[in-house]
């Protein structure tokens, strides 16, 4: 079963913030709903864990509020392309002024293994016992596709993490 | 993790001391970091309804929307059903009935002197658009003798149902 390796994603961004010299009060980790979303109670910033699929309406808000303020979105696949994606969509378009970090590990891990919108065909799961049909989404050209900026993607199991 | 200052003095660093999170996982008390203890969570539980019960000391004392404080009969509703209510009680008082309109507009918590006002009334009839919500919460928390008037047929009160309503209580 694939797994989330968050440890890595949360060292990774917990090692690059100090090196770029961000200041702690100047950021914010808005996250939704799943096991990447827990991300900002492990951050000494400013935390929102907010509601499931919604982290890009409430990042809109505080970028609103506050534009001075380095907003960036935790998210996972289910969170961000199942629950959330027409808000996905929507931020991508309108280019706001944040980063997503979307954690990908192609399962609902949070509520014990149910098949994603990443899930490869075939995936057995407590929710497709006898392997998922649905053809997986795939984040980068949903995001190339609502007309984002910026894409990179990076493995956990790489040291490409650090730098992705 | 490093702990947070309580009170920054640099103004380079005012809002650090400032810094938190907001999100529904049960946190320690005190430190705000995740923790699932179970007396922990009893004192949050408690800390929060604490913080409930005390929005009471910021909300308007009840008010009697028409009539007299005390008497035989008080109508009380909530929301929507204010104008069939008004229009009943109104006419009711003009044909000489006791009857007062008590409105709550505070659901929860509810006012400070919401239990002792409608005491003042020998009877208590609560229209309501469901099948008695707010006459079960009365009677659990002033343990007053509230009675139902329900109605849940898609249609708005009538005057006239609230009227009938008033005269038979009053009979």
């Amino acid at each position: 079963m694939p797994r989330l390796r968050d440890y890595a994603i949360l060292k990774a961004v917990q090692r690059t913030m100090p090196e770029l010299g961000v200041r702690p009060e100047n950021t914010v980790f808005v996250s939704g709903i799943g096991c990447s979303s827990r991300f900002p109670y492990y951050m000494e910033t400013y935390g929102f864990h907010t509601i499931h699929g919604r982290a890009p309406a409430v990042a809109t808000g505080v970028k609103l509020a506050n534009p001075e303020l380095d907003v960036w979105i935790i998210t996972g696949d289910g969170d961000a392309l199942s629950i959330g994606g027409n808000h996905t969509m929507h931020l991508l378009r309108r280019n706001l002024d944040c980063q997503i970090l979307l954690f990908n590990n192609e399962i609902y891990g949070l509520t014990k293994g149910q098949y994603s919108p990443t899930s490869r065909v075939g995936t057995r799961s407590p929710s497709t016992p006898f392997g998922s049909v649905d053809r997986p989404a795939s984040p980068c050209s949903f995001a190339l596709g609502s007309g984002a900026r910026f894409i990179a993607r990076g493995s956990t199991s790489t040291r490409s993490c650090r730098t992705c | 993790m490093a702990a947070t200052p309580s009170l920054p003095a640099l103004g380079e660093a005012r809002h650090a001391g400032l810094i938190h999170r907001i999100g529904g996982i049960e946190k320690q008390v005190d430190t705000g970091h995740i923790d699932y203890d179970p007396a922990n969570h009893q004192a949050m539980t408690d800390l929060r309804k604490g913080k409930i019960d005390g929005v009471a000391d910021h909300i308007p004392e009840q008010e009697v929307t028409l009539g007299a404080e005390g008497g035989k009969l008080v109508i009380v509703g909530w929301g929507s059903t204010f104008g069939p209510i008004h229009q009943a009680v109104r006419r009711a008082r003009a044909r000489g009935r006791d009857v007062s309109h008590v409105h709550i507009r505070h659901i929860w918590p509810m006012p400070r002197n919401l239990g002792p006002l409608l005491k003042s009334y020998d009877k208590i009839i609560v229209p309501e658009m469901n099948t008695g919500q707010l006459k079960t919460v009365l009677r659990d928390q002033f343990l007053v003798d509230a009675k139902p008037l329900n109605k849940v047929s898609g249609q708005p009160f009538r005057i006239a149902e609230i009227e009938a309503a008033i005269e038979s209580a009053l009979s």
